[in-house]
């Protein structure tokens, strides 16, 4: 915590100092006597030991009650001093791109819900990233854009997963150039990121079974160069079931790109993306965290409300004794 | 004549049923001798007036020498000693000062006096001079003397000296007369009981003390009240504690009881007055039993 305006609060605490002390000295002052009931032997008054006992009942809750006053003063002050909290802010949260990119060929059809299952696990840990959802074929199918809209996410995975049971996905097989065309796809999904020239930190999550039937634009070591340029990280979600000489192409042009590929197995280890998607995350964003003050309201007004409400109530047991 | 008018006012009212014997008595003469005022007839002795013969009388009675006898027309002198000063500014109750009560019973014992042709004095105090007034039958004196009364009790005055006062009373008035001594609430200590003793002696001594206001008092709970020595406020809170008010009454019966254990010792009649309600009967009261007290 930290004070941006210590002399407002001072200029206040001598202020409210200053009011006190003219308040201490005001009934000081010799009242006129005009309209009171003048009381001779008021001496023998004062000096009765139950007046004596009232006295110094009522010294007491004044004091208590000048106390609070005083420790509402201070939180008053402390107000007008307008303290602020140094937070941290993590920048870098929003600084993230994700693109997940899902094949779904014929061949995927049969691990497609759970690679959306294991996507929305991928969504749900992730927190504050932008996340775009591709689907490709022979051509690609932007789902939803970037966007950190965490429930639009959600919901759209659910109904793109309730899709692919229906079969084929319109708009993801367009032309004659084959089926599955993984390169293209690839490719597809790296112009989805958009700021091209902002530093942000690009990931896309492709998830096939690297079986390509046709003769795309793009081969797969193409569609790896290119991302290699843009400073893109692909990480590949594989069945487990796939044949291992598919995997190991796409492993081997994955890492190119400093991703690597995971195996869906019945219990995918989803940790392992978002690892490498945030290990991405602080090599690019290194440095950029920056702090942010925030006024701090709540110790000032809790401060001087228990003050004043400790007065009150003083000033009203005093009243009523 | 406002003061006395006032005062003559409440004593006709007091007295109007008993005018006749309203004072009688109350200082009746020790000798017998001349005077206009008839009394009863004896025979003739020896010595005797001639002058003093009721002929007419004689002649009915058919052979002895009637005399008149007459009652021995004896002024008699009211003193009233009033120990003015600041104390009696103030209040007695809500509406009435001390002084105002002080003068009502200045006033009510000189207009008593000078109906049946008494003659009047005042001593008061201003500090620890004391001054007196001549004793006067006049209305226009005891007039005055009431105004004597009233100016010597402002705020600005200094505190009342009675022990003084009883002094010098004691040595003006030197024929036995009646000494009515109005003071504020007071302890009667041991320097005050000695002066007043050696007043009994000459004199036929009345007291009458003058009470304070309560300031417990919840007619007056929300007007303030302020103490007339120190000039500070007795808070209104404070005020309101029923202890304190009984604490307070039970203070100022201890006073009265030790007041008037020591006055009756001295065979001195008292009265303790709080207002100018009901003032002259209670002072009709106090004449009557100090009269059956001797």
């Amino acid at each position: 915590m930290a004070l941006t305006q210590p002399w407002y609060g001072l200029a206040v605490l001598v202020l409210l100092a200053a009011v006190g002390i003219a308040a201490w000295l005001w009934p000081r002052r010799r009242r006129s006597t005009s309209g009171a009931l003048l009381l001779a032997n008021a001496g023998r008054v004062r000096s009765l030991p139950r007046f004596a006992q009232l006295t110094r009942e009522r010294l007491r809750w004044l004091v208590i009650e000048s106390c609070c006053l005083a420790v509402a003063g201070a939180g008053v002050a402390l107000l007008a001093a307008r303290p602020v909290s140094a937070e941290t802010v993590a920048q870098e949260r929003s600084n993230r791109d994700i693109v997940l990119c899902l094949d779904v060929s014929g061949s995927m059809s049969q691990v497609n819900r759970d690679v959306i299952a294991s996507f929305t696990d991928l969504a749900a840990e992730l927190d504050g990233e932008r996340i775009g959802f591709v689907l490709f074929d022979s051509s690609a199918v932007t789902v939803f854009p970037l966007t950190d809209d965490a429930a639009y996410i959600q919901q759209h995975l659910r109904e793109t997963a309730e899709d692919l049971g229906g079969g084929q996905v319109a708009g993801t097989r367009v032309g004659d150039l084959g089926s599955s065309l993984i390169g293209d796809g690839l490719a597809s999904c790296l112009q989805r990121f958009d700021q091209a020239d902002a530093r942000r930190s690009r990931t896309v999550v492709l998830a096939t079974d690297n079986q390509v039937a046709g003769t795309p634009l793009f081969s797969l070591s193409d569609a790896a160069r290119r991302a290699v340029e843009r400073d893109v990280l692909v990480q590949g979600i594989v069945p487990s079931d796939n044949s291992v000489a598919a995997t190991d192409d796409l492993t081997s042009m994955l890492e190119l790109t400093g991703g690597g590929v995971m195996l869906l197995g019945p219990q995918p280890d989803i940790g392992s993306i978002t690892r490498a998607v945030e290990s991405q995350q602080r090599a690019v964003m290194a440095g950029r965290a920056r702090t942010q003050s925030v006024p701090l309201v709540w110790p000032g007004a809790v401060v001087a409300l228990l003050g004043l409400g400790g007065a009150s109530l003083a000033h009203r047991r005093r009243a009523s004794s | 004549m406002a003061r006395l008018t006032r005062v003559r006012r409440a004593v006709a009212l007091a007295t109007r049923k008993r005018v006749g014997g309203l004072y009688e008595g109350a200082h009746s003469s020790l000798h017998a001798g001349r005077s206009m005022e008839f009394n009863d007839l004896r025979e003739y002795v020896r010595g005797d007036d001639v002058a003093e013969i009721d002929w007419k009388a004689s002649a009915r009675s058919g052979g002895s020498l009637l005399v008149k006898r007459h009652i021995a027309e004896r002024r008699t002198t009211v003193m009233v000693a009033v120990a003015t000063g600041r104390g009696l500014a103030g209040m007695a109750n809500p509406t009435e000062t001390k002084a105002e009560v002080a003068v009502q019973v200045a006033g009510a014992f000189g207009s008593i006096a000078t109906q049946h042709g008494d003659y009047v004095g005042l001593l008061w105090c201003l500090g620890d001079d004391i001054r007196a007034d001549r004793p006067s039958t006049r209305d226009v004196e005891l007039e005055r003397m009431l105004g004597h009364i009233e100016d010597a009790c402002g705020v600005e005055q200094p505190e009342a000296d009675l022990a003084r006062l009883l002094e010098v009373t004691a040595t003006t008035l030197r024929r036995r007369g009646i000494v009515v001594v109005v003071c504020d609430d007071v302890d009667i200590d041991a320097q005050l009981e000695t002066r007043l003793r050696r007043l009994v002696v000459q004199h036929d001594v009345l007291v009458v003390t003058l009470a304070d206001l309560d300031p417990c008092d919840p007619a007056i709970a929300t007007s303030s009240v302020v103490g007339l020595d120190d000039h500070r406020q007795l808070l209104r809170e404070l005020r309101r504690d029923k202890q304190l008010r009984d604490a307070i009454a039970a203070d100022r019966a201890d006073r009265a009881a030790r007041r008037t254990s020591a006055l009756s010792r001295l065979a001195i009649s008292h009265l303790h007055l709080s207002g100018t309600d009901g003032l002259v009967p209670a002072i009709l009261n106090l004449v009557r039993r100090h009269r059956h007290a001797r």
